[in-house]
């Protein structure tokens, strides 16, 4: 079983980013950097606020959306705001 | 949408529940009949081995894209709970990077990830069969509480049919006394006016205005011209009439 293989675990990191529905060339900023930057939240009519999860993938420490896992013969599940893989493929 | 991704959800659903029946038969399970088991909410798979009985329930992989159909998964899972040994959700992996496995852990749920393999990622915790016993209905129906008077209402019945059978014999013996008080009545007044007929009108005779000749030749000097001799000579007559 994959539990005998050794399992690895890795934390999900959710970023809040704010995105300017109106220039979509103005650069996305974290939550934090826009409110420090501006001083105030964003205006919901010209900024959305998009939480984003990310992890760092063990095998290539390549960063990745948890649905990339999905496609890992590796992933074996999602345990709260950590993804469990095996150093084998499982599936 | 469309109807060609409805199609696709479709037949993914159908690769998955391939997958894990395939998983389940080869450790030794065998497949039960869904329908012998005779529940209002059915699972997509129930398998038994040695008298412990598994349910699957499969998550589609539209539930990414429509709530409802996720909800709809979970609640199915919640209500299978008793009924089964062992209860797993099976769910393509796609789905699997967004389920939190801990909380399907603390209800004792089991998680099956679907790739190209299958892959029991959680495992199920084994629970007994909850019999189901029927709850003491309690709910005060008003037709079985007017059903529980129908002995007392028998008996009043019983009673009232006494007195009607002893009022009717009551009225018997009373038109039986009226009807020979009434022939007695008709008898009496028959008598009555026989009676009456019988007795004869006193005649008015008319008055005698005619002085009563009477012979005074050979009377003594006291009766003549006496008042007294027509009365008296009238007394026999009286009594022959009466």
């Amino acid at each position: 079983m994959w539990l005998l293989e050794g399992v690895r675990c890795t934390p999900i990191r959710k970023i809040k980013v704010v995105v300017d529905i109106t220039d979509p060339l103005t650069p996305a900023l974290t939550l934090e950097a826009f409110m420090k930057t501006f001083g105030g939240k964003p205006d919901p009519q010209r900024y959305r606020i998009v939480e984003i999860e990310v992890l760092s993938c063990p095998e290539d420490q390549s960063v990745v959306l948890p649905s990339e896992c999905a496609e890992c013969p590796r992933f074996i599940k999602r345990v709260r705001d950590s993804i469990y893989c095996a150093n084998r493929p499982v599936s | 949408m469309g109807k060609d991704g409805r199609m696709v959800e479709v037949q993914v659903k159908k690769e998955i529940i391939e997958k894990v029946r395939e998983y389940f038969l080869s450790r030794g399970f065998q497949e039960a009949s869904i329908d012998e088991l005779n529940l209002k909410v059915r699972p997509d798979l129930a398998f038994t081995r040695n008298g412990d009985l598994v349910f699957v329930e499969v998550l589609e992989i539209g539930a990414l894209s429509d709530r409802s159909l996720f909800m709809k998964a979970l609640m199915n899972t919640s209500a299978l709970r008793d009924y089964c040994n062992l209860l797993y959700i099976a769910a393509p992996k796609l789905l699997a990077v967004i389920i939190d496995s801990s909380t399907l852990s603390e209800y004792g749920v089991g998680l099956l990830t679907v790739g190209d393999k299958v892959l029991e990622a959680q495992p199920a915790t084994y629970r007994p069969i909850k019999s189901v016993k029927p709850q003491q209905v309690s709910i005060e129906i008003p037709e079985i509480e007017e059903l529980k008077k129908i002995p007392l209402i028998e008996e009043r019945i019983r009673e009232l049919e006494r007195v009607i059978v002893e009022l009717r014999s009551t009225i018997s013996n009373l038109q039986g006394k009226i009807y020979s008080l009434s022939s007695r009545v008709e008898s009496l007044e028959k008598l009555g006016i026989q009676v009456k007929t019988k007795i004869p009108k006193p005649e008015v005779k008319p008055e005698v205005t005619a002085p009563v000749e009477v012979s005074s030749e050979g009377l003594p000097s006291f009766l003549k011209d006496n008042p007294w001799v027509s009365i008296l000579s009238k007394r026999g007559e009286e009594r022959v009439a009466a």
